[in-house]
């Protein structure tokens, strides 16, 4: 008799354990630089992220569980602050970004972790882990269809101007091979470091060389140098188009450039215009909505459909359910590949207005199937390449 | 037999469909590293959209958004090719298997959606019970046989209904066809070089 009952106690404390885990929150990380330079690009992604948390939870949460964020600014000692997140408040799921060299040596320290990392900016591909969703576009979902879209419209003739960085390299790596394919010509090709003193030397041999068009992915303030520059010489973007692509901040695009995105506020659609009406709402009227904001946001909603699917936020668990999952983004129908963790979206190209809004002028027949390793070159190349610029 | 018919057309255009697909992955062997991994990369994930996501949703007459992407993919990797790989007698080959792709695929949507006319069920309906009214004017000696007779022609009258609405939906859960032929294709893809 006494057996049955301690038997009987023991389940039923058991199931009040079970009960009190199931409302216990979900702890989510939100990681990217707040403060600093990074700052400017990096904090609309942190802000969409941060409106679908809330809005699940205002809906009720996941199955009655919140969904707590813990938000740490990435500014300084990145990795470590993704380390405290891992393995101290042990998140479920990290949203976050960073630039390129800093975002490489997160993947293996959440792989190590066996932790799930959402990152939302577009960037210049090369990688694949199972344990990183990149809702961001590819290479071959931004930078070939608009090369594609600029030898038709601009010129085959162009100038490749990047920032020093292994981002800008590896993207113009994949512009060059693009427009090389297509019969287009690279008429010279131009890294800038923090120095901006070689800047009138660079503008000067642009203009020698007479291109038809400039594709800039320029990141970081020498870009404000470098349109200075630029324009000093007159060369503004309705004497020499620019093509803006990432990692190159569209933000600081002049009036009359075009930037490749896949994502602008300007989208029409009821969804869009409920989605930039509550983000101003909760963020201001000023608040930018990027491409890598409303990113954020539907990484955010992918991640929570996959847990109710895998019925557990484990990281694991819920790598295998993000699969194949998809949501009506704001920017229409985005879905994660089966395959390799990134998701599938639509390119455009926009024209930057003189009120710093954005006419799109072009969008792509279909939605893009994304390949981290562009076609151009094989697999070993690709990752060769990153080692040699990694290395620099 | 105009159903029979139809969902042996069906069955036709789906192994035509999924011999192209193979068809244009060999193919693409004869053009530049970067037009090889495109569409084999593309027909790949093609079959694998076709058989994971649009079988199901073919039940109800839908399609896949991204395996129509996908095909849009293939057509963008012959379009964009440079006019020295465009001499290839290959070229041409392949855009014919490209358009016999396209055009399989239009007519499988268009089977996953076609349906017996109303009209025509009442007509179905109306014609079985005349049959099966007139047959019971006949008279047979023993009453038993009688009502075994009338049973069969109901029995084959009902099994002959339940057949045109079976095969009525080709990707309807009763009787549907097998996704087999771009299983087959899917699986016996090279892999892709690494």
């Amino acid at each position: 008799m006494r057996a049955v009952l301690a038997a009987v106690l023991v389940l039923a404390s058991g199931c009040a354990q079970a009960e009190v885990l199931r409302r216990d929150p979900i702890k989510v990380g939100i990681l990217h630089p707040l403060s600093g330079v990074l700052s400017g690009p990096e904090r609309p992604a942190h802000d969409g992220a941060l409106l679908a948390i809330e809005e699940l939870n205002a809906a009720g949460g996941l199955r009655g569980r919140e969904i707590r964020p813990v938000v740490l600014d990435a500014a300084s000692e990145p990795v470590a602050q993704a380390a405290r997140l891992l393995a101290g408040e042990r998140v479920s799921v990290v949203f976050g970004g960073h630039a390129s060299p800093v975002r490489r040596q997160l993947t293996p320290l959440f792989e190590k972790h066996r932790g799930l990392l959402v990152h939302p900016a577009a960037y210049e591909g090369l990688e694949s882990s199972p344990n990183v969703v990149h809702v961001g576009a590819t290479p071959n979902q931004l930078v070939q269809p608009a090369i594609r879209w600029l030898k038709q419209h601009l010129g085959r003739n162009v100038y490749l101007v990047g920032s020093d960085d292994l981002a800008s390299r590896a993207v113009n790596a994949v512009a060059r091979d693009q427009l090389t394919q297509l019969g287009g010509r690279v008429l010279g090709e131009a890294y800038l470091g923090a120095d901006a003193s070689t800047l009138p030397v660079l503008v000067r041999e642009i203009m020698t060389s007479r291109p038809q068009a400039l594709v800039c992915s320029i990141a970081g303030p020498v870009v404000v140098s470098f349109l200075h520059e630029l324009t000093r010489f007159g060369q503004t973007p309705r004497r020499l188009p620019t093509l803006w692509l990432p990692p190159a901040d569209p933000a600081a695009a002049p009036p009359g450039a075009y930037v490749a995105r896949s994502y602008f506020q300007e989208l029409p659609g009821t969804a869009n215009l409920s989605f930039v009406h509550r983000f101003r709402r909760r963020f201001g009227p000023e608040a930018a909505i990027t491409d890598a904001a409303q990113a954020a946001y539907a990484g955010v909603h992918l991640w929570s459909q996959a847990v109710l699917r895998a019925g557990s936020a484990e990281p694991s668990v819920v790598s295998a359910a993000l699969r194949g999952q998809s949501v009506r983004a704001p920017e229409g129908m985005v879905w994660v590949d089966e395959e390799n963790l990134h998701t599938w979206r639509a390119a455009r190209v926009g024209q930057v207005r003189a009120d710093a809004g954005v006419d799109v002028v072009w969008t792509s027949e279909a939605t893009l199937r994304p390949v981290p390793y562009p076609v151009f070159r094989p697999h070993r190349a690709w990752t060769d390449l990153v080692s040699a610029l990694t290395r620099r | 037999m105009v159903v029979w018919q139809g969902y042996t057309q069906t069955q036709a255009t789906i192994v035509r469909e999924s011999n192209a697909v193979v068809m244009l992955g060999r193919m693409s062997r004869g053009f530049s590293a970067p037009v090889q991994r495109q569409v084999q990369g593309a027909a790949r994930s093609y079959l694998r959209l076709v058989v994971q996501e649009e079988w199901p949703l073919m039940a109800f007459g839908r399609s896949s958004e991204r395996a129509d992407a996908t095909l849009v993919e293939i057509w963008s990797a012959y379009t964009d090719m440079e006019d020295r790989e465009r001499a290839s007698p290959l070229y041409s080959q392949s855009l014919t298997k490209l358009n016999e792709l396209t055009d399989s695929r239009r007519q499988r949507m268009l089977a996953a959606g076609d349906r017996v006319p109303g009209l025509v069920w009442v007509m179905l309906y109306i014609g079985a019970s005349a049959k099966l009214a007139t047959g019971s004017l006949f008279v047979v000696r023993s009453r038993g046989l009688h009502l075994l007779l009338i049973g069969v022609l109901a029995g084959v009258l009902m099994l002959s209904l339940y057949i045109v609405s079976a095969l009525d939906g080709p990707f309807d859960r009763n009787l549907p066809v097998s996704p087999e032929p771009f299983i087959r294709a899917w699986t016996g893809m090279p892999p892709l070089e690494v």
